[in-house]
């Protein structure tokens, strides 16, 4: 019956997905689902699930191939949270449109903030997908294996989203019961689409509904959710025959309800306080019970309606809020369901452990305490209340003072030792001087707001999430342009390469082509750094990262390194120029030559990683001087349309020197060394080769 | 039965100019020492500090201990070997 493993809630997740054979996994890093991915990476690439793994190149990309797979009759596991799940929402209301029955878990995280709550995954509450929340790890686990059951009954087949607290859960670990594969198969048998797929053999085509037919499409989804109930309940009670574990009929579970007078209603990861505090509450007499909510859609409206007409009153704690209503979703739903039952319990409602702040066993007790006194005096004080309450006081920030406006860049960053991003970005500040203004994306670069609601830099600094760094930085610049306020300001926007070159690009490409009056400053440490070193576009081919990992079956990224500067360059903007940490005096000069040219300017600066690339910290100017000395990494800068090769380098050492230096490279043969060699030197001679082209006068011209 | 709101100040939009730094000199497991008499102040060091916490003096480079995180950049850039990684 399974083995028992300690596990964080990750891991369970990803033991549910390799439990059910998933076919294909698109995924994207993001905290605090990234390790989901990772692990799920690592059992790919030792052959321990036989699935395809997407390195997707955003949320958006994520969704849409998890959409294409599940088209052809694929099983598809993907997963997000907070900004990502936005990224995606379009890709989303799509998948459930199109009835394909993807199961995505959501590692919950508030958008545009930190720490976890449920206003993501609610966001996304109104369409036809199925949302799950979990309570534990095990949960995590045997939820997957459910969702999959109930996604592709065909009297459902929608999408389900497993929502697993951030934090939380994610990253504690609690002994979790690991089904055996043939349990889990004995359970969940291999996928069978309920209609058509994608198929050249049996053409059918996918089109959206429009016209007439649109309306009855939503009649149609609306009814398959309702189905889906009796389905979860199907489910829940068969997977409570063959593995023993329970949780309650599917939909919501009852704790401690027999007699109760009032109940808490909790969703996710705080349940379990929450019971503590019941649990407690009864050995002192009191008569107070708990229901669970495990599936929020659809909305368990029949099982309010039966588990509380005993009750006098009941304590709903959201977390998460609806803004604009004063209330949470769950109070909204419950209130909804109870509207016209004769006999309806009091209901206060608690906006309660919003944005992660800690709810405990005690917190439980006062809330159940609160909700006993309204019980007896048969009234309540306040229909909603925060908690814990919080009075949030406007302050206009002091000017910054002018002692302080003395440096620019201000030390105390989390970033890692020895990191060549703040070496490059401090060196930035000094060029560019007073008269800036600069963009920074989520990634290293967010750390260098050193502490919250705190700035490390005395020039403006604008923050902006990964896809729309170039648009928020042109945005900027045609703001002070409108107002004449752009006299001799350098508008600069400091971002990394799995920013700009992945999910930022379409931003990217946008302003390039129409040459805003930007200057874009791209750190290239080869991957996404920030979340824990998986992999970018511009990471190298075959280097190993905690997505590309080193397996008995695939080591290391299949893919190349996307070449950004290049691509730039083929926006014919003036000016795109490579450089290297190692070579600060090189990347000074192209910057100050930046600073001084209108239009679209890009640098894409190599920046060793110690932390990403593993090699000791004080190796951050030889590692760079390696790449450089290697051809590994060329600096040149292309003006007006023409290369220049700014370093030569005559006597070029073998790559292998420089990929011997870092734990990424560890795993590679004489044979890919030898690839890795060819590529190189064939990309080196390339540019020069550029260079001599650019220099000769045109052969052609018109008569 | 009812508590006290905690007061929270908070700037519309997240606006800041309140300039803030971690302490991070005590993440250091070694420590830089300047060795003066091997010093040729070509400050090297202070260019490759990613930090920035190396400052140009006239005595020589001037270390910054309350943030210098350890690294051990500037005493693997030393040509003339002025700088010393001593464990703390």
């Amino acid at each position: 019956m399974g083995k028992i493993e300690s596990l964080n809630g990750n891991q369970a997740v990803a033991h549910g997905v390799r439990l059910a054979r998933v076919n294909v996994v698109p995924a994207y890093p993001i905290t605090p689902q990234t390790t989901v991915v990772e692990y799920i990476s690592d059992f790919v690439n030792d052959g321990e699930l036989n699935a395809r793994f997407i390195e997707s190149e955003g949320e958006h990309g994520m969704m849409g191939q998890s959409i294409g797979a599940a088209a052809t009759g694929a099983r598809v596991f993907t997963a997000t949270c907070s900004q990502g799940l936005a990224y995606a929402y379009e890709q989303i209301v799509s998948a459930s449109e199109r009835r394909l029955p993807i199961v995505a878990a959501i590692i919950n995280r508030p958008i545009d903030g930190f720490w976890p709550d449920h206003t993501d995954s609610l966001s996304v509450r109104d369409w036809p997908w199925i949302q799950m929340y979990v309570e534990n790890a095990q949960e995590a686990l045997d939820t997957i294996l459910q969702a999959y059951k109930i996604a592709e009954d065909p009297r459902v087949s929608l999408p389900v989203f497993v929502c697993v607290d951030g934090f939380y859960l994610s990253y504690t670990t609690e002994l979790v019961n690991i089904p055996e594969q043939e349990e889990a198969d004995r359970f969940l048998p291999p996928f069978k689409p309920a209609f058509y797929v994608i198929d050249p053999k049996n053409p059918a085509s996918f089109r959206i509904g429009m016209g007439p037919s649109s309306m009855a499409v939503r009649v149609a989804s609306e009814e398959a959710l309702r189905r889906s109930k009796e389905v979860i309940q199907e489910v829940a009670r068969e997977f409570e025959e063959k593995f023993g574990r329970s949780y309650g009929n599917g939909l919501i579970e009852t704790f401690m309800m027999d007699g109760a007078e009032v109940a808490l209603v909790t969703m996710g990861s705080m349940t379990g306080s929450a019971k503590e505090a019941v649990e407690e509450l009864r050995k002192e007499g009191k008569k107070v019970g708990l229901i669970k909510l495990r599936t929020f859609r659809p909305f368990p409206r029949e099982d309010f309606q039966r588990v509380t007409p005993s009750l006098k009153a009941l304590a709903v704690c959201d977390r998460n809020v609806v803004q604009g209503t004063e209330a949470g979703a769950m109070l909204l739903e419950i209130k909804n369901a109870l509207w016209y039952q004769p006999k309806k319990p009091l209901i206060l409602g608690f906006i309660a452990g919003l944005r992660g702040t800690e709810v405990g066993v005690r917190d439980f007790k006062y809330l159940a305490e609160k909700t006993l006194k309204a019980a007896n005096e048969g009234k309540i004080e306040k229909e909603i209340e925060w908690y814990p309450p919080v009075k949030a006081i406007i302050k206009k920030p002091d000017p910054i003072p002018q002692d302080k406006l003395a440096k620019m860049a201000y030390p105390g960053t989390s970033a890692c030792q020895g990191c060549g991003m703040v070496l490059t970005y401090r060196h930035m500040l000094d060029v560019l001087g007073r008269n800036a203004v600069y963009v920074q994306t989520a990634g290293c670069m967010a750390w260098m707001s050193t502490a919250p609601g705190k700035t490390a830099t005395t020039i403006p600094a604008v923050f902006s999430w990964l896809p729309a760094g170039s648009a928020t930085t042109s945005g900027v610049y045609e703001g002070l342009k409108s107002q004449g306020k752009d006299e001799g300001v350098n508008v600069v926007l400091f971002t990394g390469d799995g920013s700009y070159g992945d999910m930022g690009f379409m931003a990217g490409s946008g302003s390039a082509e129409r040459n805003d009056n930007i200057i874009v400053l791209c750190y290239d440490n080869e991957g996404y750094m920030n979340t824990g070193g998986q992999r970018s576009g511009t990471t190298p081919h075959k280097a190993a990262t905690t997505d590309t990992p080193v397996g008995t079956r695939i080591a290391g990224k299949l893919g190349m390194k996307k070449d950004l500067p290049s691509i730039m360059a083929a926006h014919h903007v003036p000016y795109v120029a490579t450089a290297s940490t190692a070579y600060m005096a090189d990347f000074r000069r192209k910057l100050e030559k930046a600073s001084k040219i209108k239009g679209f300017k890009y640098i894409h600066v190599l920046s060793p990683c110690p932390t990403g690339w593993r090699y000791p910290s004080e190796n951050l100017m030889e590692i760079g001087r390696l790449a450089v000395q290697s051809g590994f990494w060329t600096l040149y800068e292309i003006e007006d349309g023409k290369m220049k090769v700014t370093m030569k380098v005559k006597n070029r050492i073998p790559v292998k020197d420089y990929l011997k230096m870092q734990g990424r490279f560890r795993h590679l043969t004489e044979d890919d060394i030898k690839a890795i060699q060819e590529m190189t030197d064939r990309n080196y001679e390339r540019l020069l080769r550029q260079e001599r082209l650019d220099t000769e006068p045109l052969q052609m011209q018109t008569a | 039965m009812s508590k006290e709101p905690i007061q929270v100040e908070v700037t519309l939009g997240g606006w800041t100019t309140d300039i803030g730094s971690l302490p991070t000199g005590d993440w250091r497991v070694f420590k830089p020492v300047l060795k003066a008499e091997l010093c040729t102040k070509c400050w090297l060091c202070e260019l490759s500090c990613p930090e920035g916490m190396i400052s140009k003096t006239d005595t020589g480079p001037s270390i910054d201990y309350d943030y210098c995180k350890g690294c051990g950049v500037c005493a693997k850039e030393c040509r003339f070997k002025a700088i010393e990684m001593v464990r703390e």
